[in-house]
């Protein structure tokens, strides 16, 4: 590591050891029962990794299905829009209130509907991630430059040839960055469906953070935390990879 | 000749064209030129036949056309070789290996866009209007992104094939010098709705002598300045 590299590292690190420190300090103050401190919180992360990990992974079922399926959902119905005035505009208030319903509100609802279990989070991310990635396939679709449209019309290209060969290509790069967007809601919604939906068999890191909040447990409610961001970080960076997999070399990346 | 009468156009609710009137040989090259937004690209348009005319006859227009675009419009996510093939995608098409010889790009097929340079992208672009085998090649300020000396190279890339094909070009275009050194002939219009203010012969042979493009670039300036 160069000196300019060690230089620049500092600055960061000495925010982060400050932080922690300052954590550990404010925890000590409060108490166990309050707040965890940094290396209790460890302590949990490595005392309850069965569970956590357990834990995580149904989250993360919840949450990439969520994902898929809203992703599946906003792409059909984004062609469906394209393809028909009629249909986008019978669409428009449906989205609008999809987007404007807090999830928090319905999750109860769903649970009356679908019980508890994995369905109520996999519906939660769903509805979460939806309204990103519909939005994003919209805009992509009426992403290409007109010359391009003119030319597939010079070519007397019917509509379905269009939205194959020209629309659905084009938008690539707006579904992408709708589908960034769309992951961290997903694994958002997923926890959320499981503050409500989830009853601990099996556990989840929805379930765990309310059980363990109420059980005066935060150590091990910092460390479901500490398992929901990794579980966002990990699909940040997959959706990530596949976008300069699919898109990195228009641009000559 | 393409022959348009009485031509009244209004494509997204705007009358970009008004009993218009026009007519053009076969077999050369007419510029248009004229101030942005004042319609001239709607009349390529229009020529190409991507909606027809809302009142007027359109007359003349061959069935072979060609687009070429000033970003050259390829598909970013195409090889250049899919890109000048797409044109086969809808009807038949002539050689794409010869076409990508013939513009000097033979070692660029298997490249993406971004890959290339933009006299290359040009190229490209040339090379896809050269396999649909135009009657009627149809440059929207084609030649407005490109550097001075590789325009240069591009143009004279051009010059050789519209002779060779005995294309019909309409070209846009807001560069005056381009447009006496390229066309057999200029219109000069104003608009919206577009309507002609000059229309001016280039009689001088090919290639063009500097000397003679000053002259008919002072004249249309004129046009523009009264």
């Amino acid at each position: 590591m160069s000196a300019a590299s060690l230089r620049a590292a500092a600055g960061p690190t000495l925010a982060v050891l400050a932080g922690l420190a300052a954590w550990a300090l404010v925890a000590h103050r409060a108490g166990p029962l309050l707040l965890a401190g940094p290396v209790e919180v460890l302590q949990a992360l490595v005392s309850e990794r069965a569970r956590l990990l357990e834990a995580t992974a149904r989250t993360a079922v919840s949450a990439v299905g969520g994902l898929a399926l809203a992703t599946t959902l906003g792409l059909l119905l984004a062609v469906g829009a394209w393809w028909s005035r009629a249909l986008r505009a019978a669409l428009l208030p449906y989205t609008v209130v999809l987007q404007v319903i807090p999830i928090v509100a319905i999750a109860p609802l769903l649970v009356v509907w679908l019980g508890y279990g994995t369905a109520v989070a996999l519906a939660t991310a769903t509805l979460a991630a939806f309204y990103p990635v519909y939005s994003a396939a919209t805009t992509g679709l009426a992403a290409p430059p007109r010359e391009l449209v003119d030319l597939f019309h010079l070519y007397g290209a019917t509509r379905l040839r269009e939205l194959v060969l020209l629309r659905l290509p084009a938008a690539l790069p707006a579904l992408f960055s709708g589908l960034r967007s769309a992951a961290g809601l997903a694994v958002i919604g997923a926890i959320v469906g499981e503050f409500v939906g989830s009853n601990g068999f099996p556990p989840t890191l929805g379930y765990l953070v309310v059980y363990a909040a109420r059980s005066a447990r935060p150590d091990l409610c910092f460390a479901a935390i500490v398992g929901a961001a990794v579980l966002a970080l990990c699909l940040h960076v997959v959706v990530r990879w596949a976008e300069r997999r699919a898109i990195g070399r228009w641009y000559g990346v | 000749m393409i022959t348009l009468r009485g031509v009244t156009w209004a494509p997204d609710g705007h009358r970009v064209l008004d009993s218009f009137d026009l007519s053009v040989e076969l077999g050369r090259i007419t510029a248009i030129v004229g101030p942005s937004g004042c319609g001239k690209s709607s009349l390529l348009r229009l020529l190409a036949g991507l909606r027809p005319p809302d009142a007027g006859v359109v007359t003349g227009v061959p069935a072979r056309k060609a687009f070429v675009f000033q970003d050259a419009a390829l598909l970013p996510w195409l090889t250049l070789r899919d890109n000048v093939a797409l044109p086969g995608r809808f009807g038949p098409i002539g050689d794409v290996t010869e076409a990508l010889a013939r513009v000097g790009l033979a070692d660029h097929a298997h490249k993406l866009p971004a890959a290339l340079s933009g006299g290359q992208r040009m190229r490209g672009s040339l090379a896809r209007a050269l396999v649909a085998r135009p009657e009627l090649v149809l440059l929207d300020e084609a030649f407005a992104a490109l550097d001075g000396l590789t325009r240069a190279s591009v143009q004279r890339e051009f010059l050789a094939l519209q002779a060779e094909h005995a294309w019909t070009v309409v070209m846009v275009t807001h560069e005056l010098v381009d447009a006496v050194r390229l066309s057999d002939r200029v219109i000069a219009v104003g608009g919206p709705p577009l309507v002609v203010k000059a229309d001016l012969a280039v009689p001088f042979p090919r290639p063009r002598d500097p000397a003679a493009i000053p002259p008919l670039v002072a004249a249309l300036e004129a046009v523009y300045a009264a």
